[in-house]
């Protein structure tokens, strides 16, 4: 007995509550009729006769049987109807919050809920609900699916969905009692009557059968069960993608590889001697750092043009650029601090962050006695101090020694920055107290 | 165990991965291809994206990140750069600006640095790039001997050429012959030089199949000496052109197109009138306010008459109605000369003979335009010297010949038998960028470096020295001219120290490293531009002035006349492996992947063929068979085929019969002798009974006579025109043309606050040339669908440009319309997605989620102005084929490829949107007015598309769209597009304006649009008619097959 | 055995006083549970193994054309730019179509009391269940990612939780089209319980037995079921009756929703439901006229009842054609230029062929059943039906592919060539049809055996045939 019906059945008994339980070896008779006549007129004496739990059986409907065995209307149009309009309501709650609460998107300029282009949805939503349960509502008030019947054990009763008709009265009638039940029926012009004897066969389903719905229950269960391990477990291989329509594009995108290319590499180096747009400096001072002699690209062959002969006055030592003394940038506090910055999180790892060529890195090497490692220079020693900031700045950007050149990662502006603020911490390791802001100078004092 | 692991390694050894692997691991060369894989042409083997699957399987792809060790300086990854440079197409110079993607070219622009074209450029310049990832290119030596190939490496090639070259430095270079194709470059010129100094014999011809033959002529008659004209359109009051494609094909067409377009200001007090007197229909004609066609043997006759009239001081009257349409066009045009001295301009295209060249410099002359609209420059360009290769060669041959690209075996005069004059030489060398016709009967061909990828200089059309930087390194074993020839030389081969040696030499501040970097980073070196001449006039009898263009044509067979076009897909047959060339619309036929004869519907009727026919053409004895076009506008009793077709040895995409892959179109060269290389008189054509499909994107069938009268009814609507009278009386005719309701929401419109994107196509200045086209397929990655799948009319196109007939069939007017997403506010095919793949973004912007797109193509339906594609088969598979990976470079890492069965269309470059929104937003500053443009916006050399924000005031965009000129296409159905359109102003002489009718109370007074219903309909197709010159009923039958 | 009605009676009187049998010959209960059981219970006839042969070959070469569209793309169609919905929606909307008149049988004729629908209901509303099977395949295959056609269900897909746009006419016919389907399944299964009952309880053979009995979900015919059953079948039709008249007028939304000239038409609704009844019931006749003479169902399906069908084609077929008229009327009366060229483009246009088959088809064809002499010749309505079948194929595609091919840009107009695979797929999609069709007649009841029981004369002397025994 399904559960619907069991919650909905107490106002209408019918006659499977009767037939299933065993009340001694009999639990009704049973009655043949000729013809749908004969049954309503049989099922009317039956109910005068007082008789509650009685049944008729026939190939088809035959009207006036309701009121003839005094059936109550069904409550299933209710239902029918509140489920209906519960899938109104549900169906338009689901559009308005599908499309205006949790995934609004503006299209051709509509709001995000008009009821018109709701309705033809919310009306499906209502009528599948609806249809539904007039349906499984049915089944399920009269019990069915019913594997098993006593009465089906009645070799007579097949013919009842062909040509039969049949009358009923349950054992555990109130007023039972068989003969007199088998007389009525007789009166009533029966042409057969019989006991019907309980079921033999167990009103639940064979177990072969349940086996084979749990089997295929179990069965059922594979598919999602491997989706959830595969979700819930890690893998080195990539994620599954059974439709890479456009996961996998055929543009090489940034720093992507390539078989293309002998060295695997989708991105290719800049061919030497060119310039991009933008590239193209006018200001020496500022982008190298020092002013290149005017014929540095004569070739050998041809003696260097007089025009460009002469070096800017004041150049150091030969094969040595002429740097430049002065910042070519407007020093100021801000690019000071932008210099404080960029020089913490480029230079201090080795230089250490005052520049006394003690960062961390270095200190690591020298504990481990790294042999090739050679420590950093130490930017507020004589030397340094002594370099113009041309040099410095040419130092970030093409490096010195093993330290390599920063151009890549370091903008001009910043290079410079970080060169300022290099002279500032020379300046600050030699400081005399006279040079020292006054409050300053004080704070130091008390220290002493 | 062990030993299995012993043999297995061994097996290995022997495999062909292994080998592969090795060679990848340790190349020769920068990179290999599998060749021969499908050597099918790929567009034929379209077919399943499940092979895509096949590549990654079911997972994701493994992505390995490949960065550099050390990044270089100024170079971020994923972030574009750009380097200025130049390129030579078919000996014409062009300054460029290259955009470099992770060290790769990705797209080809005009360097706007430049007046040659201020960053515009057309669709050779922009189908560039294509090439230069093009597996078909020559990728290493090969050397054929007795009737078979080897793939040779250069080591191998370099000894056969010194072991050649120490014979010939004995003989001072007696047998030597050099047949090399024009160029500009002083580079190439000087090693030339040294070449012939080291080897006196030597014989060097230049060669082109495109030389400016008859203008240099022209001007050598006309002043004794060869001149370069410029034209400043701009000021000029009067423009005439003699069957020359002036802003099109001709060498300084951009320049051209942009001071015209500037003086076709409808709001200026003097706006340019441009006629044109021409055989087949030029993207020039387009523009045209009148436009005459003639056979060319009649266009000598029209200008001499001209001349004559202008010498004649008896005053000029109109022809009367009834006289043909030259005549009347004849008396305007004198007319007009007469009144603007000064300020007008003759120019005479290639294809007229030399004395019509140089009629049109003593016009230009008489007139005094010359130093006024009309500029002279020096030409130092090299002149042809084919014929003289010819004599040579059939004299006396030699033990070897070497031609330095070109292809003189295809492109040649038919009657001059390039292949035989080669066998008269022992050793024939081509060294070129593909191997073609020529190098097949080659026993040497060596591969050429595209020009992308090499160290190269160049002089432009205006004398201006510009130095060509390579963008990448070599894909292949190949080698730049330069390179080469210094390496003939014996000298040291770095192309750089070769350029800057010329540049030295011409240039003595060059000497200078920063001038010299200034001039590699400017692109070209700006005080080289030559300065005007003024050479003298000199005497000289003009063609002689006839009646005969004046009386109407009779159509006879065998008597017509020929014009052979270079095509304004594949040039002279160069661009025939360009796939994106191959399928760009012609701007007039709409026809892709082949040619056509050409012939105006009256010559067809005469002959008795039709569309797609495919008739043979007979000149003195050679013939060739190809499907007719039928085009309203190409003079009568003319048929007009374009040349660079019908390719044998162009690669897998233009034909290569080796490989069995048919050409594409026919070779009209077969019946282009020397004699008549441009046009020729007694054709005859003669239907075979075949048929054969064009591959047309519009018009896609022979319309019927309800369609027809429906288009005419139309085009009024669509391409709003008006004369300047009727623009001057009431400016916003435009916005009156179509009446309807009130365009009024049942909703509460959508705000846009922040930034509003919209376009402004200015249709006054479109000439129609298609660049956009294919600057938009570079920039957005659209894919390439081949013939058959454009005759199923699933072109990929993201932007159209429609183009309409409308008049006489014979002298019809064209209106062209550029036509992409309209991007509108209340977007039709929004709301009919199922899966809401295409939303509006709120800036405005119709955007198209690729990923979610289900492809159920409701979009497309609902879609007005139907610019939505479809991919219906994966369009893409051939990148698959191994041998084709290469291609996967072109492609813009910035924009998804969309994969078959998804619908995409234009997105207003969104990329590009992004990319300067994120500029602007590291600099802390708004997005400039004009900051953004499309790709079509940025190609287009008659300035006439704007894209902006139209929330911002300063932008042109925003003003474009305040204009009065200003509609929108189809705003009738409330969809409120964001792209106007504005109208075009037509400035006929008054003589041949059409009656400006009181437009059904335009004024625009007190009556609003909603005013009149339904009668206003029936004005529209009223002055849709009038607009356009009505035709007299006997032609109107004619007019019904074709428009 | 009773002989009352022994004598041949003519049911097509049109007496309103008189009411004909709806049930002729000698019949009682019994023999009508024989005549049915007995088609499914016989030795299986050649002549059903050589259609089915047929037929179902035709099935898998459907489903071997789905997998080489899917395998290739909708490029093999010969869909393009304009015409983006080529045959593929066109057979959707005929399939759909003719899924109309069963469900309207059995639901608005229950309705309506008309008793005479008990004995064609069973045999309607399978054609339905089976049309609107072939009609549900089109649309889901003609998506360009067929394998992402789950996105049109509510469900939060994508990995961007995206939801399915309501407002997309597209799905409301998603959700139009499964309902239906459902609903009539639904109805048609219920409507069978009884009588699969009587197929448990005559069948000889054990697995028979167990399957129908399965089925017949334990029916033992009790009154107090009838009662609820009765009622829900009520219920169930009252549902339908709205959903039939629903289901066509969404589908006509996909056109009439649309901006596009030819679509964009409020008189679409009417004029689809019109059609669909139409072309239903023309294809019952067409199923009807020969099943009824090879299973021997001429005493319940008789002449009146063939004729009831073909009056209703009448009228309907008169909507349609009056439909067609006020097109025209409208497109030139609103004076929208693009509307208007969109139907003498129709008319006289490329595609006029289509429409003037379509046109005869639909129109005139049907107006000979004004004629009683055709109304009750089987073979002559046989021909008329066919005949309105063919024309309201045309009438699709003509709606969907010359509105497309010609829009607003001249321009963008091109001309639909179908491939062969369009041809091919339509063609075996009759093959899935029959296939299911035939199934049916041979293992189902496809009479209503009960109903018809409960609607027969009850011959008088019947007791006596029960009192022996």
């Amino acid at each position: 007995m399904t559960p619907l019906s069991a919650t909905l059945l107490e106002p209408e008994t019918t006659q499977q509550d009767v037939a299933d339980e065993p009340s001694g070896s009999v639990c009704g008779v049973l009655a043949e009729f000729s013809g749908p006549k004969e049954l309503l007129r049989a099922a009317e004496m039956v109910r005068d006769a007082g008789y509650t739990k009685t049944d008729a059986f026939s190939p088809f409907p035959i009207h006036g049987m309701d009121d003839a065995l005094g059936i109550k209307s069904t409550i299933l149009p209710v239902i029918v109807l509140v489920v209906g309009l519960t899938g109104c309501a549900g169906g338009l709650l689901m559009q308005w919050w599908m499309n205006a609460v949790d995934y609004p998107f503006l299209i051709s300029g509509k709001p995000l809920f008009s009821l018109p282009a709701n309705i033809p949805v919310t009306f499906e939503i209502i009528v599948l609900t609806s249809a539904f349960t007039a349906f499984l509502g049915m089944l399920g008030l009269n019990g069915l699916p019913k594997p098993a019947n006593p009465l089906f054990e009645q070799e007579r009763f097949r013919g009842v969905t062909d040509n039969k008709f049949f009358m009923y009265v349950a054992a555990d009638d109130p007023k039972y009692d068989g003969q007199e039940v088998v007389e009525l029926f007789h009166r009533a012009g029966a042409t057969w009557v019989d006991d019907v004897p309980n079921s033999t066969s167990p009103s639940r389903l064979p177990g072969a059968i349940k086996m084979a719905l749990l089997v295929l229950f179990a069965i059922a269960l594979v598919p999602p069960l491997m989706i959830y391990r595969a979700r819930h477990t890690t893998s080195e291989a990539p994620r599954f993608d059974f439709f890479p329509d456009m996961d996998a594009q055929r543009y090489r995108s940034a720093q992507q590889s390539s078989d293309l290319f002998a060295d695997g590499r989708a991105m290719r180096p800049q061919v030497a001697g060119t310039i991009a747009v933008g590239d193209f400096h006018e200001n020496d001072a500022f982008f190298l750092g020092y002013i290149p002699g005017e014929d540095d690209e004569a070739p050998a062959d041809e003696p260097a043009p007089a025009d460009a002969a002469a070096p800017a006055a004041g150049a150091p030592a030969a094969n040595e650029p002429d740097y430049v003394t002065e910042f070519p940038v407007e020093v100021t506090e801000s690019l000071m601090q932008r210099g404080q910055l960029k020089f913490n999180i480029y230079c201090a790892p080795c230089h250490g962050l005052a520049g006394q060529g003690d960062g961390l890195v270095s200190l690591r090497a020298i504990e481990l006695q790294q042999p090739t490692w050679v420590p950093p220079t130490n930017l507020i020693s004589p030397p340094v101090v002594a370099q113009p900031v041309g040099k410095i700045y040419d130092t970030i950007t093409n490096g010195r020694r093993k330290m390599s050149g920063y151009a890549a990662q370091i903008p001009p502006e910043d290079r410079w920055a970080i060169v300022l603020y290099v002279r500032a911490l020379q300046k600050s390791q030699h400081a005399s107290l006279e040079e020292i802001p006054e409050d300053k100078a004080a704070v130091l004092k008390n220290q002493k | 165990m062990s030993k299995t692991w012993y043999r297995s390694l061994r097996e290995l050894e022997n495999t062909a991965e292994f080998q592969e692997m090795l060679h990848r691991e340790f190349p020769e060369a920068a990179s290999e291809f599998p060749k021969g894989l499908s050597r099918r042409r790929w567009l034929q083997i379209m077919g399943s994206s499940l092979a895509l699957a096949g590549v990654s399987g079911c997972r994701f792809e493994a992505e390995t990140l490949a960065p550099f060790a050390t990044r270089p300086a100024n170079r971020i990854p994923g972030k574009t750069q750009q380097f200025n440079t130049t390129v030579e197409i078919a000996g014409q110079a062009r300054a460029l600006r290259a955009t470099s993607y992770d060290g790769r070219p990705i797209k080809l622009d005009g360097n706007p640095d430049h007046l040659s074209s201020g960053g515009a450029s057309d669709s050779y310049t922009q189908a560039t790039i294509l090439d230069l990832y093009d597996p078909d290119r020559g990728q290493t030596p090969i050397e054929s001997t007795g009737g078979s190939k080897f793939n040779r490496s250069w080591i191998e090639a370099d000894t056969f050429l010194t072991e050649q070259f120490s014979q010939f430095a004995g003989s001072k270079g007696d047998g030597l012959c050099v047949l090399a194709e024009s160029t500009s470059s002083p580079t190439a010129q000087r090693l030339k030089t040294a070449l012939q100094d080291k080897f006196p014999q030597m014989k060097w011809f230049d060669y082109s199949s495109l030389s400016p033959v008859n203008s240099r002529g022209g001007a050598t008659l006309a002043f004794g000496k060869p001149v370069r004209t410029e034209y400043d359109l701009e000021s000029a009051a009067v423009v005439v052109t003699i069957d020359s494609d002036l802003l099109g094909q001709h060498p300084e067409g951009l320049r051209n197109a942009r001071s015209f377009s500037r003086g076709r200001n409808p709001d200026s007090e003097q706006m340019t009138r441009l006629y044109a007197v021409e055989c087949e229909f030029t993207g020039t004609a387009v523009a045209a306010d009148h436009r005459v066609a003639l056979r060319p043997s009649q266009i000598a006759g029209f200008l001499a008459s001209v001349e004559q009239a202008l010498a004649s001081d008896e005053e000029t009257h109109a022809a009367d109605e009834s006289a043909p349409w030259s005549q009347q066009v004849f008396a305007a045009l004198v007319d007009d000369l007469k009144k603007h001295p000064g300020q007008s301009v003759i120019t005479v295209g290639e294809r007229q003979p030399v004395e019509v060249h140089a009629l049109a410099h003593r016009l230009n002359q008489k007139l005094g335009n010359v130093g006024k609209t009309v500029t002279l420059l020096p030409d130092e360009s090299s002149a042809d010297t084919f014929d003289e290769f010819v004599t040579h060669a059939e004299a006396n041959g030699g033990s070897m010949l070497l031609l330095l690209g070109g292809n003189p075996v295809y492109d040649s005069p038919a009657d001059v038998e390039v292949a035989e004059l080669m066998e008269k030489f022992e050793n024939r060398v081509h060294f070129a960028v593909y191997p073609n016709e020529t190098s097949a009967v080659c026993n040497w061909y060596l591969p050429m470096s595209h020009p992308l990828e090499c160290w190269s200089d160049a002089t432009l059309y205006d004398g201006t020295y510009g130095v060509a930087q390579p963008l990448i390194e070599p894909l292949f074993e190949s080698r730049s001219q330069i390179e080469f020839l210094a390496g003939l030389l014996g000298e040291e081969t770095d192309g750089l120290e070769l350029v800057r040696q010329t540049a030295r030499e011409l240039y003595p501040e060059l000497k200078s490293t920063r001038e010299w970097e200034r001039v590699v980073h400017n692109g070209f070196h700006a005080d080289s531009t030559a300065k005007p001449i003024t050479p003298e006039l000199q005497n000289f009898e003009g063609p002689a002035a006839s009646t005969e263009w004046q009386n109407p044509v009779e159509v006879t067979n065998g008597e017509l006349e020929v014009v052979f076009t270079t095509d304004s897909s594949v040039l002279d047959g160069r661009f025939a492996n360009n796939a994106w060339l191959q399928e760009l619309p012609h701007p007039l036929t709409k026809m892709t992947w082949s040619n056509a004869a050409i012939m105006s519907p009256k010559t067809a009727d005469a002959l008795g063929v039709k569309d797609d026919d495919v008739v043979r053409l007979e000149l003195d004895g050679r013939e060739i068979e190809l499907p007719v076009y039928v085009q309203p506008g190409q003079a009568t009793g003319s048929v007009a085929v374009a040349i660079g077709y019908g390719r044998t040895h162009a690669g897998l995409v233009g034909g290569d019969v080796e490989e069995g892959v048919a050409p594409v179109g026919v070779n009209a060269g077969v019946i282009r002798t020397a004699g008549n290389r441009y046009f020729a008189t007694g054709l005859k054509v003669s239907p075979t009974g075949r048929r054969e499909e064009l591959a047309v994107t519009q018009d896609h069938y022979a319309i019927d006579k309800v369609g027809l009268e429906e288009i005419h009814g139309r085009v009024g609507d669509l391409v709003r025109e008006g004369t300047l009278d009727e623009y001057r009386e009431h400016p916003e005719f435009a916005e009156h043309r179509v009446h309807h309701p009130p365009l009024e929401s049942l909703w509460t419109e959508v705000s846009y606050d922040g930034h509003a994107w919209g376009m402004a196509i200015d249709l006054n200045k479109c000439i129609g040339c298609n660049a956009c086209v294919v600057a938009c397929q570079s920039e957005n990655n659209v894919p390439v669908v081949g013939p058959d799948q454009v005759r199923a009319s699933r072109e990929m196109h993201w932007m159209k440009v429609d183009r309409y007939f409308t008049g006489d069939t014979e002298e019809p007017e064209v209106a062209t319309q550029p036509v992409t997403c309209q991007h509108c506010e209340n977007a039709p095919c929004e709301q009919v997605c199922p899966v809401a793949a295409t939303v509006h973004s709120n800036e405005g912007l119709n955007d198209m989620a690729y990923n979610r797109c289900i492809g159920t193509r409701y979009c497309g339906n609902n879609c007005p102005y139907k610019v939505r594609r479809f991919n219906f088969l994966d369009y893409r598979s051939e990148m698959e084929a191994a041998n084709r990976e290469l291609m996967n470079l072109v492609l813009n890492p910035e924009v998804t490829v969309r994969s078959r069965g998804v619908m995409e269309k234009c997105t207003y470059c969104v990329q590009r949107i992004q990319n300067t929104r994120i500029e602007a937003k590291n600099e802390r500053r708004p997005i400039g007015p004009n900051e953004i443009q499309t790709a079509c916006q940025q190609v287009c050399a008659s300035e006439a598309i704007v894209f902006g924000d139209l929330n911002n005031p300063e932008s042109d965009v925003a003003k474009a769209h305040a204009d009065a000129r200003a509609y929108g296409l189809l705003a009738e159905l409330n969809v409120k597009p964001r792209t106007k359109y504005l109208a075009r102003i037509r400035n006929p002489h008054p003589w041949l304006a059409p009656p400006v009718e009181s437009a059904h109370g335009h004024g625009g007074d007190g009556h609003g649009e909603e005013a009149h219903g339904e009668h206003a309909h029936a004005d529209e197709r009223h002055d849709a008619e009038v607009s356009h010159n009505s035709v007299p009923a006997p032609t109107q039958e004619l007019r019904e097959e074709q428009v | 055995m009773a002989t009352a009605l022994a004598a041949p009676v003519d049911t097509t009187i049109e007496d309103p006083t008189r009411r004909p049998p709806l049930v002729t010959g000698d019949h009682d209960y019994q023999s009508i549970t024989d005549t049915i059981h007995s088609i499914s219970e016989h030795k299986t006839p050649r002549a059903w193994y050589i259609a089915f042969a047929v037929s179902s070959t035709a099935t898998v070469t459907f489903f071997l054309l789905i997998g080489y569209l899917i395998y290739q793309g909708v490029g093999v169609w010969g869909n393009n730019n304009p015409v983006f919905w080529g045959w593929p929606i066109v057979n959707f909307v005929f399939w759909v179509g003719i899924g109309h008149a069963g469900t309207l049988i059995s639901a608005i004729l229950f309705l309506f009391r008309q008793n005479w629908r008990t004995s064609v209901n069973r045999f309607a509303e399978a054609m339905t269940i089976f049309a609107v099977v072939c009609a549900g395949i089109f649309p889901g295959i003609h998506v360009g990612r067929v394998w992402f056609a789950y996105w049109l269900a509510p469900y939060p897909a994508t990995r961007l939780d995206m939801w399915p746009n309501f407002r997309s006419p597209l799905l409301w016919d998603v959700f139009a089209v499964s309902t239906y389907a459902t609903v009539s399944l639904l109805f048609w299964y219920m409507g069978m319980i009884p009588d699969l009952a009587t197929f448990r309880d005559r069948s000889k053979s054990k697995i028979k037995q167990f399957v129908y009995g399965v089925f017949a979900l334990g029916w033992n015919g009790s009154a107090r079921h009838w009662h609820r059953y009765e009622k829900a079948y009520m219920l169930l039709a009252a549902l339908a009756t709205p959903l039939v008249l629903s289901v066509h007028t969404v589908v006509s939304f996909d056109f009439a929703v649309a901006q596009l000239p030819g679509w964009h038409a409020t008189i679409f609704p009417p004029y689809f439901v019109a059609g669909a009844v139409f072309s239903g019931f023309a294809m019952v006749i067409t199923l009807m006229v020969p099943a009824r003479k090879w299973f021997g169902l001429k005493d319940l399906v008789t002449l009146r009842h063939l004729e009831n069908m073909c009056k209703v084609i009448l009228a309907t077929g008169s909507m349609v054609g009056f439909a067609y008229a006020i097109e025209f009327f409208i497109a030139w009366y609103g004076g929208n230029p693009y509307e208007g060229f969109a139907f003498i483009n129709r008319a006289f246009g490329p595609y006029a062929w289509a429409y003037w088959t379509m046109v005869s088809c639909n129109v005139i064809a049907p107006q000979f059943f004004w004629i009683k002499k055709v109304r009750t010749t089987p073979w002559m309505m046989f021909i008329i039906c066919i005949f309105v079948n063919i024309g309201m194929w045309f009438e699709r595609f003509v709606i969907t592919v010359t509105s497309l091919s010609r829009d607003f840009l001249p321009s963008s107009w091109a001309y639909f060539k179908p491939t062969p695979i369009d041809m091919a797929m339509f063609a075996c999609s009759f093959g899935l049809f029959f296939t299911l069709f035939l199934l049916f007649c041979r293992y189902l009841p496809i009479v209503a055996m009960a109903e018809v029981k409960s609607v027969m004369p009850v011959p008088e002397s019947e007791a006596k045939n029960d009192t022996k025994a």
